[in-house]
């Protein structure tokens, strides 16, 4: 906790929502506020904790390995949400994974479904990718939960995760990028940014 | 894990890894249609990166044998282990001759008693590419489950192929197959095993 009190952690009033968010590349600056995300107890960042708690000498190792991008999520206050990256990404077989991390604080309903659509967006316009995926657990809210029509349930691993001493159900999910591109035509990330 | 059991008139054994096996497993991981497995998926691993990776996220390895002859049948390997969820992933690569025969399955029962009897496992997970699959598909709902698909996850031999996701729970297999392996598998005298004659 006494990161939260060094102002890391965002120390709004939870009740209030953010109205928007932004996303930017995280930095060395934020180890900080990305290793007490990982550690948050109540919603562990599954990719880097699940084999056990890294030494904090090798949590930037642990946070980047395999990653294409990491960003951190910013409220309309510009105080950090979470992070969300794209990571394992293998342009061999045209695949990649993406995973979005809210602090406890901020998982606020709809809030965190734009930040989905923006990082599906990012990694489809930045990657010659055909297929993206996302884990979750039956504890979280689903990582696609407001992507219904373009995802879909591939995997369902029953009782496979340990969380506050009950197993929860992993589920894995995927977008193809057809089917992505049929249900947000003109999804432009970059607004402005590139032209002909 | 020295163990051996006889099935169809063979008697099939596992036994550790030893230094000899190595260039034996590169062989058999790289010949064929194992390139293309999900491990390696089509590269060419250099013998000294092979064996690093060998051994990386290693719960446990051990070579499939016919009891009395030297060359391996196959190798099978744990690995990823992750006991605070009570998981590791299996595999087994058989060599290029043997792998539509019984005896690696043989082997790999042995290899998968073996592992719940000396791990607090709950689950074990395979992951195989579906033209790997039809191999051993016959023992889907008695010795694994399907629990996972993942559409033209790999690209291999010209074309994208799904990524299957098997389960096998502690419960399904001492209640089945693990029951049949305890009552035939005996343990193999060291001085069986051809390598240490």
């Amino acid at each position: 906790m006494k990161v939260e009190s060094e102002g890391v952690v965002p120390s709004g009033n939870p009740s209030v929502p953010p109205r928007s968010f932004s996303l930017r590349p995280a930095s060395e600056e934020d180890g900080p506020f990305l290793y007490y995300l990982a550690a948050n107890a109540e919603y562990p960042w599954v990719r880097i904790v699940e084999k056990g708690f890294p030494l904090f000498p090798d949590i930037q190792t642990a946070l980047w390995r395999q990653v294409h991008s990491l960003f951190i999520v910013l409220g309309d206050d510009r105080r950090p949400l979470g992070a969300a990256s794209i990571f394992h990404v293998r342009l061999h077989h045209g695949t990649a994974w993406c995973d979005i991390v809210p602090l406890a604080r901020s998982r606020t309903p709809g809030l965190w479904d734009p930040v989905a659509t923006q990082i599906v967006a990012m990694a489809f316009a930045s990657l010659p990718i055909r297929k993206l995926y996302g884990m979750f657990h039956s504890y979280q809210e689903p990582i696609f939960a407001g992507l219904k029509e373009a995802s879909h349930e591939e995997a369902v691993l029953k009782e496979h995760f340990l969380h506050d001493g009950i197993y929860w159900d992993r589920v894995i999910c995927a977008i193809w990028r057809k089917t992505w591109e049929r249900s947000h035509p003109g999804t432009d990330v970059y607004p402005g940014e590139f032209s002909r | 894990m020295n163990s051996a059991m006889s099935i169809g008139g063979q008697e099939v054994g596992i036994r550790p890894v030893v230094g000899g096996d190595i260039s034996k497993i590169h062989r058999m991981e790289t010949a064929g249609v194992h390139l293309f497995q999900l491990w390696h998926e089509g590269t060419t691993p250099s013998p000294v990166a092979f064996q690093s990776w060998l051994w990386r996220n290693t719960l446990s390895r051990c070579m499939v044998v016919r009891v009395g002859e030297p060359e391996p049948l196959a190798a099978a390997f744990s690995y990823n282990p992750d006991f605070r969820n009570g998981c590791a992933h299996v595999g087994i690569v058989a060599s290029d001759t043997d792998h539509r025969e019984l005896a690696p399955l043989v082997g790999f029962g042995l290899f998968v008693s073996y592992l719940f009897r000396n791990w607090p496992l709950r689950r074990l997970y395979a992951v195989c590419r579906e033209y790997a699959y039809v191999n051993f598909a016959s023992g889907i709902n008695k010795v694994f489950t399907v629990v996972g698909r993942l559409e033209e996850d790999g690209y291999a031999n010209g074309q994208y192929w799904d990524t299957l996701i098997l389960q096998i729970t502690r419960d399904t297999w001492e209640d089945g197959m693990g029951r049949y392996v305890a009552q035939r598998a005996r343990l193999v005298q060291d001085s069986n095993w051809p390598f240490l004659r």
